[in-house]
């Protein structure tokens, strides 16, 4: 079965502003065969798999399926061309049946516009024992599990006679014996003669399911290896590279007392038990993969999320936060992982948003005083270097990176204490990255502490003095900047997954 | 494994589920018991009379429901396809000529609000607001701000009859509600547009994705919905005798009350069009009670109000639900 | 990096040099447009319609649009924060109602604008109560208050028209003239300067634009959504009060059967005012602007000799188009 080659994808490249993604990619799948994508955050495999199905277009480069070149306009013609794609959110409607999400948008395939549900049903039906899983057809999907919608979305794919199935991080939100009856489905595909490129963080899964692995780093195709030939720590080393050090310089800044402790704080939740301290000029990194309960720990602490049980001292004070003004009465600044979404008012101007969180203490009486206003919000814009043609202009037309120095300078007015970033740096190009940085430790070097969340270890590495490591809602490694690597932090985040094999998901132990 | 919490999940939803149908059954018993009119034969054939237009327009907007967009003119609408009718039949246009350029004239509003929001992506409030000032004004144009009456003798006695005559001793206003009831029901529950219709209102990036072109649906919504509102303009006018310029005004109302009654009914959250019917007879036995009650017009309007505040309230909440389900 | 930056600085600036001639001209159209239509329709009938340039003239005109005025202006505040209003009809019926039979009642000329400010302060409270903490849509909760209140008015006057016992005070009001300005055209350029003063120059009006903005955004900075629109309710339900008074006093009755039917217009007001904003808000001078345009079409149609009732279709279609094209050219800029 595995040796005609499904899809072929030749010296692929693609730019975005400021950015080169993907640096002449080769990529090649066989029939019947699951083929792992492997990098970090940023090494350019979602933008792969986006050019493939047809969400982006590529620069240049050439794809070919079944051994004829083919152009992939858009995401309906690449299901044409039989790719499928299965992302993360699934895309489903949630109130129709898993019959109906099957059905809708090809019912053209029964030839008559008077659809018969029993038909529908029986050809859905056909496709489950394909499939051979037990599916409840006819209640909305929303009433299924995670898992069960997933196979919704597989089920539709396989009806739409997918040759090339593309699976974005397909067990993010699994449980453990439901990613085992993936991998016996996925298996099944396989041996169906579909191609199955899968996308995941999780080496152990890989390594139990692919036939062959490609490795991406910072654009460029670091290798593709038959699993048997390839170790776990030597993908890792290849994923991570060399010289990351060389792109962070931390400066080191002297220690003052605690600012912020949490003693075993939980949201009934997702948060299920995290203590931690934070010195005043510390940088406390966080790492753990997505739904580990580190976004959580920020909306914790930030009054967003209600904290439960434990407790929290900030400044030596008991600190109880119901809501946002509470937090930021106490000094507590967010900046939120959506930017656009939560962190900025886009239709304001530079300096209006910088004064918003401040905008009461500045204006006696509740009257604006415009001019000084403006002059403050002209101050901290310069303080952080923001590139813009004047503080007048609306954030909306500012690049990503200036964007979010604006995030970060709306709380300098405010003399904030303790800065929580949620994945400061997501969708920010390297140069503006350095720049985010520097920021962070000027924040630091004026005794704030800050508690940076970030996908990317590297980063963490370069700017952290602790790294915290997350799962499941709690913490489960401290490393000391001293002692941590890249490696033994990402050993720890997959060990982590290794054991969801053994341990229940809900009852997991903790390890130190 | 499924199964179980799938019942559990279903279970919860009983009160919202039910809740407008037992309301209907009261209602419908408590008028039975302590109207004495209420259950006669008249009464029954007024209120089927009463609950048609209604019903029709109700009908039309579900579909504009289910694509998940709104239309705040069918009330004009309604109000301009009585008006033009009685115009044209004052005019001695031959009566079937005079329904088809109604009807058409409802249809051209439906198109320029289904180009607007559909197309062109302008939120519906405010584009179907737009059109409905327009057809306002040309309601009260038309009749230089008061109602047209139709004169008995230049008129058809078939354009009359659709408001008050019968068929096989039903009601023709009902009959057409009922074929327009019909019409819809395969539309939106047994074609594939309508699956199609569901889909861009539970999640446009999933119908996208499903290759499903989301502008041609809402556009066909918003031209079917300024279709049935010229019908029940058209059956208002026969039966008031006249066009009056704001005699629908109350049906954008209403009929965006009925379907949201109805949204807590069917598809769990979703619009339906046996919920709004549902939605409707309440509705018109509401009215229709209170009326034979001898409640006053003021109070009927002000407990109206209560009860579609109660139902928004709880249908409202439910339907926020299904947002942010993925 | 320092280079990279740069480079990337550069060329975001190179993409759009080629497209900037016509976006300025784009931008100048968006935002100046409806300020130049204004002017054109002014100049048109300056120089045809004699009668229109007239002292007498001009200050019938801004009398007739004191009350869209003040409902327009109210309706600019609930749609800051991104909400709606369209009780406001029946508020004006209702103040109207209530303010007059306080002076049947021989209360007295502060009695009766008491009752008014107080109708306003309550319907205010309930759209805003209803529509924020119900979690209903502002339009379906207000639509529904509205035909609620319609009811109350005919309840309360049993459907008759109130006119005993009205002031003189109080008619000053709506028929008055103060240094050879009408009292309604005072009390409008009153309340323009007051909104603006509130929604330009106060943190409250900056945070409701804040909410209008980004509501999520806002309540991580601290702001609180709800109590801000709750007040912008209140706020918008007042003014409708505020024009009942006026009417009355206008007219010399209350008729609670009348339907207000400025609300369309109010509506047409506030998205012609939103054309003239670069993001497509609404504000309060767009808001005047809006008003200046609608008083001037109504008029200059009927010196024209446009039927009256031929007058909303007209301003419909204006309003069509006026939307459509700033929306049009918004997404395109996008």
């Amino acid at each position: 079965m595995m040796d005609k080659l499904a899809l072929e994808m030749n010296q692929i490249t693609k730019f975005f502003p400021g950015v080169l993604a993907l640096n002449a990619v080769d990529f090649s799948a066989y029939r019947g065969e699951v083929h792992a994508l492997v990098g970090e955050n940023g090494a350019g495999k979602s933008t792969l798999i986006k050019i493939l199905s047809g969400i982006y277009k590529k620069d240049s480069g050439e794809i070919k399926i079944g051994g004829e070149v083919v152009e992939i306009a858009s995401p309906k013609d690449a299901r044409l061309k039989g790719v499928s794609t299965i992302h993360q959110e699934l895309n489903l409607v949630p109130f129709l049946t898993a019959t109906e999400n099957m059905w809708v948008g090809r019912e053209d395939v029964l030839k008559n516009p008077f659809i018969s549900r029993k038909k529908m049903q029986a050809e859905a039906q056909r496709v489950i024992d394909r499939l051979k899983i037990d599916l409840p057809l006819n209640i909305p999907v929303k009433h299924l599990s995670v898992a069960q919608q997933q196979m919704v979305a597989i089920a539709r794919t396989l009806a739409e006679d997918a040759q090339i199935l593309v699976m974005d991080e397909p067990t993010a939100r699994l449980a453990a014996h439901e990613i085992e009856r993936l991998f016996e489905i996925i298996r099944r595909l396989v041996s169906q003669g579909v191609t199955v490129i899968y996308i995941s963080h999780r080496l152990d899964e890989i390594f139990k399911l692919a036939n062959r692995i490609t490795v991406l780093k910072d654009g460029c195709l670091q290798g593709t290896f038959d699993v048997q030939d390839v170790k776990p720590p030597q993908l890792v080393r290849m994923m991570v590279g060399q010289g990351v050090e060389d792109r962070y310089h931390k400066v080191n800044v002297e220690k003052g007392g605690d600012l912020l402790i949490c003693e075993g704080i939980a949201d009934g939740k997702k948060l299920k038990d995290v203590s931690l301290k934070l010195r005043a000029g510390e940088i406390l990194g966080v790492v753990g993969p997505v739904g580990s309960g580190r976004t959580e720990l920020v909306k914790a602490l930030y009054g967003t999320n209600r904290v439960t049980s434990g407790s929290l001292v900030l400044e030596g004070e008991r600190f109880t936060p119901r809501k946002p003004a509470d937090a930021i009465e106490r000094g507590v600044a967010l900046i939120p992982e959506d930017r656009r979404g939560e962190g900025l008012i886009m239709h304001m101007d530079v300096s209006e948003n910088i004064t918003l969180p401040n905008i009461g203490r500045l204006s006696p009486w509740g009257f604006l005083r415009k001019r000084r206003e403006r002059k403050i919000g002209e101050e901290i814009a310069h303080q952080v270097d923001i590139r813009m043609s004047s503080s007048r202009q609306r954030v909306r037309y500012l690049s990503g990176g200036n964007q979010q120095k604006v995030v970060v300078a709306k709380w300098l007015g405010k003399k904030s204490k303790v800065f929580l970033l949620d994945e400061p740096t997501a969708g920010i190009d390297v140069g503006a990255k350095a720049e985010i940085y520097q920021l962070v430790s000027n924040l630091v070097a004026g005794g704030a502490g800050v508690i940076f969340i970030s996908s990317e270890i590297p980063e963490v590495l370069g700017i952290a003095d602790r790294i915290l490591v997350m799962r499941s809602g709690r913490v489960v490694a401290e490393f000391d900047r001293s002692e941590a690597t890249e490696e033994k932090i990402l050993t720890v985040v997959l060990a982590g997954n290794v054991n969801v094999e053994t341990d229940n998901v809900e009852t997991e132990k903790v390890s130190g | 494994m499924s199964t179980e919490t799938f019942n559990l999940k279903k279970s919860g939803n009983f009160l919202a589920r039910y809740g407008t149908f037992t309301a209907l059954i009261l209602i419908t018993l408590a008028f039975g018991l302590f109207v004495p009119k209420f259950a006669s034969f008249s009464n029954i054939m007024t209120l089927l009379v009463q609950i048609s237009m209604l019903s029709i327009v109700a009908s039309g907007l579900t579909a504009v429901f289910v694509v998940g967009e709104l239309d705040i003119s069918t009330g004009a609408v309604v109000s301009l396809g009585g008006i033009l009718g009685a115009y044209l039949m004052n005019n001695q246009i031959p009566p079937a000529a005079a329904i088809v350029a109604t009807l058409l004239v409802g249809v051209v509003f439906g198109v320029v609000n289904g180009f607007i929001v559909g197309y062109l992506r302008i939120p519906a409030l405010l584009g179907t607001f737009g059109t409905s000032v327009i057809a306002l004004g040309l309601n009260f144009w038309a009749g230089n701000g008061s109602s047209i009456r139709i004169s008995k003798e230049v008129t058809s006695e078939f354009f009359m009859s659709l408001g008050s005559g019968t068929f096989v001793g039903i009601p023709i206003p009902f009959v057409v509600a009922l074929m327009v009831f019909i019409f819809f029901l395969f539309l939106l529950e047994h074609t594939k547009w309508g699956l199609r219709m569901y889909s861009v209102g539970g999640n446009q990036e999933a119908a996208t994705n499903f290759g499903i072109n989301n502008r041609r649906m809402k556009f066909t919504a918003f031209v079917f919905c300024g279709l049935t509102a010229a019908i029940a303009g058209l059956l208002l006018s026969s039966r008031l005798g006249a066009g009056s310029p704001i005699a629908g005004d109350a049906y954008t109302l209403d009929a965006i009350a009925a379907v949201y009654v109805g949204v807590s009914m069917f598809r769990e959250g979703e619009p339906h069009l046996f919920g709004s019917v549902l939605g409707v007879l309440i509705f018109g036995i509401l009215v229709n009670g209170m009326r034979l009650m001898g409640v006053g017009y003021e109070v009927q309007s002000i407990l109206r109000g209560i009860f579609i505040l109660g139902a928004v309230a709880i249908a409202g909440n439910r339907a926020q639900l299904r947002v942010k389900l993925f | 990096m320092t280079k990279q930056i740069t480079t990337s600085f550069q060329r975001g600036d190179a993409a759009g040099v080629s497209s900037k001639q016509s976006l300025i001209i784009k931008n100048f159209f968006l935002r100046y447009g409806t300020i130049v239509a204004l002017l054109v329709v002014t100049l048109i009938l300056a120089f045809t319609t004699p009668s229109f340039m007239t002292a007498l003239n001009i200050k019938s005109m801004l009398a007739q649009t004191a009350v869209l005025g003040i409902v327009a202006i109210g309706l600019t505040f609930v749609s800051i924060p991104g909400e709606m209003d369209v009780s406001m009809g029946s508020v004006v019926t209702l103040s109207g109602v209530f303010a007059v039979s306080m002076m049947t009642k021989e209360y007295g000329l502060f009695a009766a604008l008491a009752a008014a400010a107080a109708v306003g302060i309550v319907v205010g409270s309930i759209n805003g109560l209803i529509s924020i903490y119900g979690h209903i849509s502002s339009l379906i909760a207000t639509l529904t208050i509205g035909a609620i209140i319609d009811g109350v008015s005919l309840l309360y006057t049993g459907g008759y028209r109130l006119y005993k016992g009205i002031l003189p005070s109080y008619r000053y009001l709506g028929i008055g003239e103060f240094v050879n300005i009408p009292v309604p055209v005072i009390i409008l350029i009153l309340v323009a300067v007051l909104a603006y003063l509130l929604a330009h120059q106060t943190v409250f009006g900056r945070r409701l634009f804040a909410i209008g903005g980004n509501t999520d955004a806002a309540i991580l900075m601290g702001i609180n959504p709800k109590l801000h629109s709750l007040l912008s309710f209140i706020l918008c339900s007042t003014a409708a009060a505020l024009a009942g008074v006026i009417v009355t006093a206008r007219v010399g009755t209350a008729e609670p059967f009348v339907r207000f039917g400025y609300v369309l217009d109010a509506f047409a007001v506030v998205f012609l005012g939103t054309t003239t904003s670069e993001e497509g808000e609404p504000h309060i001078p767009g808001t005047v602007l809006g008003i200046l345009i609608m008083g001037v079409l109504s008029n200059g149609m009927t010196l024209v000799g446009v039927p009256f009732f031929a007058q909303n279709i007209l301003k419909g279609v204006i309003v069509l188009i006026t939307v459509v094209v700033s929306s049009i050219m918004r997404q395109q800029r996008k």
